[in-house]
This record gives C-alpha cells, sequence and structure tokens, in this order.
C-alpha cells in the first residue's frame, strides 16, 4: 500500500480523519499557498482561500473517489476556489477579469508582501495579461515546475493543448517584458 | 595497419549493420525548435516572483485550518430539504383534513338553508342552467297574475338592436307570425 492509499484511508476513515488531515495539512500548505498566491495575488486573499480549499477538501474527502492523484484533486480545488473567488471579487468590483487582475498587479507597489524588483512588477504585469488558462500553465510549469502531465491531470487538459498554451505565454512574457524594459 | 581497420569495419558493418540501433522520443524533431524558443524566452522572465508571507505564517498554520474546520462542522450542520420536505408531507395532509372537516363541520352546524340566504347572483346561475326543464306553465304557477300589470312593460326601455336580435336568434315563429 503506498503512503497516498494509506493517507486517504485514514482520512476516510472516521477515527483518523483528523490526524491524517494535519499530515495532509503540513505536507500541502506551502504548495498550495503558493499556488493559490499567484492567483489571487494579495497574502490576505491567499490566506482565506487556502482555508476555503483545505475545508472543502476536509469536507469532501470522503467523495474522492482516487480517479486522480490526491494532490492532482487538491491543486484542482485550489484552482477552482481561486478562480471563483477572484470572478467574484471582479463583479463585486464591476470590473472585467483582465482589468481586476491588471489593477491587482499594479497594487503590488504598495504590497507589503511584495519584495519584487521592477523587472518582477513588470512580469506580474506581463502574466495579468495573458488568458486565464495560460496564466496557470505558465506558473504552474514554470515557478512550480510541475510536469506537463501533472499539469494536464489538475486541470483537465490534454498535454499537447498544455504546450501550446505555455509556448504562447512565455512569448507574451517574454515581449512584454521586452517592450516595458527598452 | 590501414588494411587491418578496413577489414575491421567491415566485420563492424557485417555484424551491426549500418544503423546506431539508437532511437528519439516520437514527435522529438517536431517540437524541438519550440523548445528551443522556449528555453531562449526563459532566460529573459525573472525566476523569482517576488511574494513573501508575514514572519512564521506557515508555523501556525495547521491549528488555524483545523480549528476553522471543526467550527464550521459545529456551526454548519446541513439539514438536507428534501428529507425535511418528505417528513412534513404526511403532517401537512393530516393538518389539511382536519381543517377541511372542523370548517364544514362548524359553518355547516348552524345554518340551515332557505330561500332568503340564497345569494341572487345563485339563483339567475341555477335558473340558467336548469332553464331548458321549466315550462312556462312552471313560471305562471308561481307568478301570481294580479301583481302584474300590462303598464309594467309600456315603458320598459328595450333597445330595438336587442328586439332584432330576439327576433333572429329565436327559433319560435310563432313571433313572426303575431307581427304579421
Amino acid at each position: 500500500m503506498t503512503d497516498e492509499t494509506l493517507l486517504i484511508e485514514q482520512l476516510q476513515n472516521v477515527q483518523t480523519k483528523e490526524k491524517a488531515f494535519r499530515e495532509i495539512i503540513k505536507l500541502y500548505k506551502e504548495r498550495l499557498y503558493w499556488h493559490i498566491r499567484k492567483i489571487v495575488i494579495s497574502h490576505d486573499d491567499a490566506d482565506d482561500v487556502l482555508q476555503n480549499t483545505f475545508i472543502k477538501i476536509f469536507k469532501n474527502i470522503d467523495k474522492f473517489n482516487q480517479d486522480s492523484k490526491l494532490y492532482s484533486w487538491m491543486y484542482r480545488i485550489a484552482t477552482n476556489e481561486s478562480i471563483t473567488f477572484i470572478n467574484k471579487r471582479a463583479k463585486q468590483r464591476n470590473l472585467d477579469i483582465t482589468d481586476y487582475q491588471q489593477e491587482l498587479a499594479s497594487n503590488l507597489t504598495t504590497d507589503n508582501f511584495f519584495n519584487g524588483d521592477e523587472i518582477q512588477l513588470i512580469l506580474q504585469k506581463a502574466i495579468a495579461t495573458l488568458p486565464q488558462k495560460q496564466q496557470l500553465v505558465f506558473n504552474m510549469k514554470y515557478f512550480d515546475e510541475l510536469k506537463y502531465e501533472e499539469i494536464s491531470e489538475i486541470l483537465e487538459t490534454s498535454v499537447g493543448a498544455l504546450k501550446a498554451s505555455y509556448f504562447h505565454a512565455v512569448k507574451k512574457i517574454e515581449n512584454y517584458i521586452k517592450t516595458k524594459t527598452n | 595497419m590501414e588494411e587491418k581497420i578496413k577489414n575491421s569495419e567491415l566485420y563492424l558493418n557485417s555484424v551491426l549493420g549500418e544503423k546506431s540501433n539508437f532511437s528519439a522520443p516520437k514527435d522529438y524533431f517536431n517540437n524541438i525548435e519550440n523548445r528551443f524558443f522556449i528555453s531562449l524566452a526563459e532566460q529573459n522572465i525573472p525566476n523569482k516572483d517576488g511574494f513573501s508571507t508575514p514572519n512564521s505564517y506557515f508555523d501556525s498554520l495547521e491549528n488555524s485550518i483545523l480549528s476553522k474546520v471543526k467550527s464550521k462542522e459545529k456551526t454548519i450542520k446541513v439539514i438536507s430539504l428534501k428529507q425535511r420536505f418528505y417528513k412534513i408531507i404526511p403532517a401537512a395532509i393530516a393538518a389539511s383534513i382536519a381543517l377541511f372537516i372542523s370548517i364544514n363541520y362548524f359553518t355547516n352546524k348552524n345554518t340551515e338553508i332557505n330561500f332568503d340566504n340564497l345569494a341572487q347572483t345563485d339563483i339567475e346561475n341555477w335558473f340558467l342552467e336548469s332553464s331548458s326543464n321549466i315550462t312556462s306553465e312552471d313560471i305562471a304557477t308561481f307568478i301570481n297574475v294580479d301583481d302584474i300589470n300590462v303598464n309594467d312593460f309600456a315603458y320598459t326601455n328595450i333597445d330595438d338592436d336587442d328586439i332584432e336580435d330576439y327576433i333572429i336568434y329565436n327559433e319560435n315563429t310563432t313571433l313572426l307570425n303575431e307581427i304579421n
């Protein structure tokens, strides 16, 4: 029995659920946090979404049927929660999602938890110009260093389509940075 | 020496063939340009995102998440609306029957039906619906001729159009005969 299968079994058992869940948080808190943070941008929002993600994982672990790997399933929940969150915020502000994300990137100059330099700020603005799927693929491949096969399982998209998305994302970001720095 | 090398090469070729026996993954050469351009572009993109977190944010995360999960479990006890609805149905049926019986019982108990407490519209409706069974003799039985005077009808305001319609749609030919 693999570690993951054992963990799932413990999570689905009432008596061992809490202990196993603590283990899950310990194992995945940082990876999920950074994944969420790159989508919602602000730390406070990332903290809210991370908590909601774990609550959702806890509530739905009994329904997890092991069609995919546990971490892919959790990443998928985190992704959906983050996207729902920013869409909701954009709607509340009566803004188009691209405009809202541009605003988030611009606000980073006054964010206490952004230590990036000028070029890193430009990078965040460049990412904000990309379509949602390309943003996700770029962040997961470039920063999280996930394999295409892993991203494919999380986003339920073919490897070929992911490669094309990543290629376009990288080219667009490179062009954006070149335009802004020259 | 050269002759010996030539002989050895000929020997190896005869044994191994001219192919190297190495192979590349499928479509490897189809997207090699893309991979080259990607790695070239990646060199112009910063490899850090610049985000940070408050000090020791991750240290207390397990406890804060678990306490939130527990408090949610306590406060949100989800009761299925469907189940609750199904539970209510028998009670609702019983209450409706009881209400129906009691209304009928209490309202009809002290009320005797007589002609005076019938609504005018009810009488009219009954008359219209049952008029085919009522003969002019029946009417004559109830109406006292002494109470009616021919002048009662003399000044009755009846439109000419109404009279015309009556004559057209009434199949009673005797009326026409009377006019003649």
